[in-house]
């Protein structure tokens, strides 16, 4: 079901009345009906992958309560000089070792040979037990969700694609493969739920949250509908403990909600789906185009794919206020960032920091030599990339941003601008305006590899765009005229809004209720009449 | 708040009024009331029968105004969806009227692997099937799930002196005339269009059959004349591939339920067409004029 559907219209009132007036006394009644409706929800697109989605949370409930619950031991050190080593596990019939005390004092004799020889032998045993407990003990139910999850995503997402890679490989040595590929569908949000219950394992597996004993609570947590199938990645540690709070209708959070609602429509329907209408046909056919249509397209590029996104973030968000979930802010104005480290900080953060906190942090972060930190940061965005897509423009479009992030870091310039833009001014300066307006530029330069559907493509527009005919006026209907505007009015109704969580949270609260109301009577007309039939969200093929 | 809610609403139905057929192709086939005589086929026949001109001429034989309800091929090929369209846009009327239903092969053929095949029928997921009220104004239900562009454009296309427009009697009038150079082009496109087409389309007895039902019910009400519309020699030449005894299929259905069958496929050089297949504005006149000359010669050779 999507978001600017006419069945979400209906699903969506029905749900929420139910919610509240029926179901929102009993705690497992209402978690089960949320449950019903994720399911319904997801079903509505293909009723076959609901079997997917139960699995995986089955799966990962199940890793869960073999991970055990949260002890005092967790996250203890493993230390030969304060003696106590922990075989990392909270269950000690899970592992290979006990947990004991050993200590230099412990032994018959003082002297130093005897202490050395005790600390070599505990390392020994302790490196034992590490690679022993890969496959034992905790590390097993670690193991089995990520190889569970990743193996979903690697089959369903990838397989294709390495077979096709392959093919061409071994066709590019002289030989003649005879390799056939799969039809299969690609599951809705497949990338988004798996990496959702793989936090919670992973975090479980840490210590750093208790694994639930209520499965109808951790299903609904997985297929919780609102950011179902394109985020954001929520971190069990702050929806989870959601489902399990008594919740009573807060008027003022719902209007949030709708307001932030209305806005992420407006941002997909009008912004996004209009642009997507003249990217098309640049994208389509580049080396017939002029340079100037291209630009165009190109930057009408960059502002669908953030309308399409950032506005299914924000009906998620929304949506998920209305039955009083609180769901991280997944976009914070990137397109006002000043350098491509900030534009990372307020693009897709629940993807970002799932990557800092899964995967770059584990490969060590920035804490070993600078080119341990360079290699962490170019395999980051280059997994982030084929994280989008099994496609090398998906992997070259997270290189590029590589490329643009390393000199920030390496400069140390990485960490700069971590507020807003003219956070107390109403304009920025020249600087900070030509610094967003460079930012700007190099991300949609980097957005054409994200958008062609391949690498050949990308080179001709590339090369296409910066012809002469960059200066010829461009071949544009009438229409286009009409989202240029729409898109200096989302901009500036975005710059106005830019210190809130999104543009019109508080916007014109000051002014009379009239003028309020005739900006929130502008947006709902904007949207009924700019809606094209109903678009699908980018995002969902990812 | 209450009034904040109804605002937009009734906004919006103000903007449904003003559509004027210049935004959406079809729109006003179903907002226009029943009608009492009518023109089946299409869209050779939407496109190329003006009924204002026929309705006219024949006014001294008919009283009834002629509404042109063509649409598509992909919409209102001969099958259940069409005749029950029809049937709901059919006003009761006790006066003498008539009916011209327009044949080509393609409205008995269907590209499904079993042609006969009803639940598999292209036009069971279109509008035809979906829209059972085709006479309110303004129709929420097309509007809804079947308007083709976006709410804005109604706005934007009135403003717009279009060329392109669906008139008050149902005819649909496509731009002004094109140069030679286009139409040959696209005429080519539809030639590779049409001929890639040959190879998936195959005749349908079931269509055939609804055909028949559908010429069986006109002709209770009223007065039926079966036409085959004009078209290039070289759209032709793939048409008599589709359903090669085509012509006696249809002079056999012309006997049988005795109505009159004009054939204007052959009338090559007679005609300009924009892409060899529907008529550009002037020869839709032209052939409109020849036709109700045909209509009123037989009418007078009946009496």
């Amino acid at each position: 079901m999507l978001f600017n559907s006419y069945e979400y219209l209906i699903f969506l009132p029905v749900v929420f009345l139910l919610y509240w007036y029926v179901f929102s006394k009993n705690l497992k009644a209402r978690n089960l009906f949320l449950l019903a409706a994720s399911y319904l929800f997801y079903g509505w697109w293909d009723w076959r992958f609901l079997g997917l989605i139960a699995l995986s949370s089955a799966v990962d409930y199940w890793c869960g309560l073999q991970l055990g619950p949260v002890t005092s031991s967790d996250n203890r050190v493993i230390s030969t000089d304060s003696v106590v080593i922990s075989t990392n596990g909270r269950n000690p019939k899970d592992s290979s070792i006990k947990e004991k005390e050993i200590s230099p004092s412990a032994g018959s004799s003082r002297n130093d040979l005897n202490a050395k020889s005790f600390r070599s032998a505990a390392v020994e045993e302790i490196s034992k037990s590490k690679i022993f407990s890969l496959f034992n003990g905790r590390k097993l139910y670690l193991t089995i969700s990520l190889l569970f999850n990743l193996g979903l995503l690697a089959f369903f997402k990838y397989f294709n694609f390495f077979i096709e890679s392959t093919t061409d490989l071994i066709s590019f040595l002289g030989f003649q493969p005879n390799i056939h590929t799969l039809n299969i569908i690609l599951p809705v949000g497949i990338s988004f739920y798996t990496f959702q219950t793989l936090s919670y394992t992973i975090d479980a597996y840490r210590g750093k949250l208790e694994p639930t004993k209520d499965p109808i609570a951790f299903f609904a947590y997985v297929s919780f509908f609102p950011q179902l199938v394109a985020g954001p990645i929520e971190r069990a540690s702050n929806l989870l403990p959601q489902f399990f709070q008594k919740k009573s209708f807060d008027y003022t959070m719902a209007m949030d909600g709708m307001r932030q609602i209305l806005w992420g429509l407006f941002m997909k329907v009008v912004i996004a789906d209009n642009c997507a209408v003249f990217v098309n046909q640049a994208f389509n056919n580049p080396e017939s185009q002029l340079a100037s249509n291209l630009l165009i397209g190109a930057v009408f590029f960059s502002f669908q794919i953030y309308g399409d996104f950032a506005g299914y973030s924000n009906i998620a968000i929304g949506t998920g206020k209305l039955f009083g979930f609180h769901l991280m802010q997944n976009f914070a104005f990137p397109y006002f960032s000043r350098d491509i480290a900030e534009f990372w900080r307020r693009w897709h953060i629940s993807l970002s920091t799932w990557f800092r906190d899964y995967l770059y942090i584990p490969l060590g972060g920035s804490k070993g030599s600078k080119f341990q930190s360079l290699r962490n940061i170019l395999i980051i965005f280059l997994v982030s990339g084929f994280w989008h897509g099994a496609n090398w423009t998906f992997i070259a479009w997270g290189g590029i941003n590589a490329v643009l992030f390393i000199p920030l870091f390496w400069f140390g310039k990485n960490r700069v601008h971590l507020g807003i833009v003219a956070q107390n001014r109403a304009f920025p300066t020249f600087y900070e305006l030509g610094q967003v307006l460079l930012t700007f530029s190099v991300t949609t330069l980097a957005w054409i590899f994200f958008r062609s559907p391949d690498l050949s493509t990308a080179g001709t527009y590339l090369s296409q765009l910066f012809s002469a005919s960059i200066l010829t006026k461009p071949q544009m209907d009438i229409r286009v005229y009409l989202f240029i505007c729409w898109v200096l009015i989302f901009i500036i109704l975005e710059w106005m809004g830019r210190r809130e969580e999104y543009a019109i949270q508080k916007m014109a609260f000051s002014k009379p209720a009239l003028i309020r109301y005739g900006l929130y009577y502008g947006l709902v007309m904007a949207v009924f009449l700019f809606a094209r039939k109903e678009q699908e969200f980018i995002y969902f093929q990812f | 708040m209450s009034i904040f809610s109804i605002l937009p609403l009734a906004s919006l139905y103000l903007i449904f009024l003003l559509e004027n057929g210049t935004a959406d192709p079809f729109y006003q086939r179903f907002v226009t009331p029943k009608q009492k005589a009518l023109i089946l086929g299409n869209s050779k026949a939407a496109q190329g029968i003006i009924p204002s001109i026929i309705i006219e001429q024949l006014a001294d034989v008919y009283q009834a105004n002629l509404y042109n309800y063509s649409f598509t091929v992909y919409n209102s090929p001969f099958g259940p969806a069409y005749l029950e369209s029809v049937k709901n846009k059919l006003a009761e009327y006790d006066g003498k009227r008539y009916f011209i239903i327009t044949v080509d092969p393609w409205s008995i053929s269907s590209d499904i692997n079993d042609p006969n095949n009803l639940d598999k029928f292209e036009e069971n997921d279109r509008f035809i099937s979906d829209i059972n009220d085709v006479s309110s104004n303004p129709n929420v239900p097309y509007l809804l799930k079947w308007f083709s562009k976006s709410y804005y454009e109604i706005i934007l296309m009135r403003s717009k002196n279009n060329l392109s427009k669906l008139n008050e009697d149902g005819w649909f009038m496509t731009g002004e005339n094109v140069s030679k150079n286009v139409m040959d082009h696209q005429r080519k496109l539809m030639v590779d269009y049409y001929t890639d087409y040959l190879n998936k389309y195959s005749l349908s007895e079931l269509r055939l059959k609804y055909l028949k039902e559908t010429i069986g019910f006109l002709k209770e009400r009223g007065d039926v004349y079966l036409v085959r519309m004009p078209l290039h020699t070289d759209i032709l030449k793939i048409e008599e591939q589709v359903v090669i005894d085509f012509d006696q299929k249809i002079h056999e259905l012309s006997n049988l339920f005795d109505v009159p069958f004009f054939d204007y496929s052959k009338s090559v050089n007679v005609f300009e067409f924009k892409d060899g297949l529907h008529l550009d504005k002037k020869s839709a006149e032209n052939f409109s004029n020849q036709l109700v000359e045909r209509i009123s010669r037989f009418e007078e050779l009946k009496n």
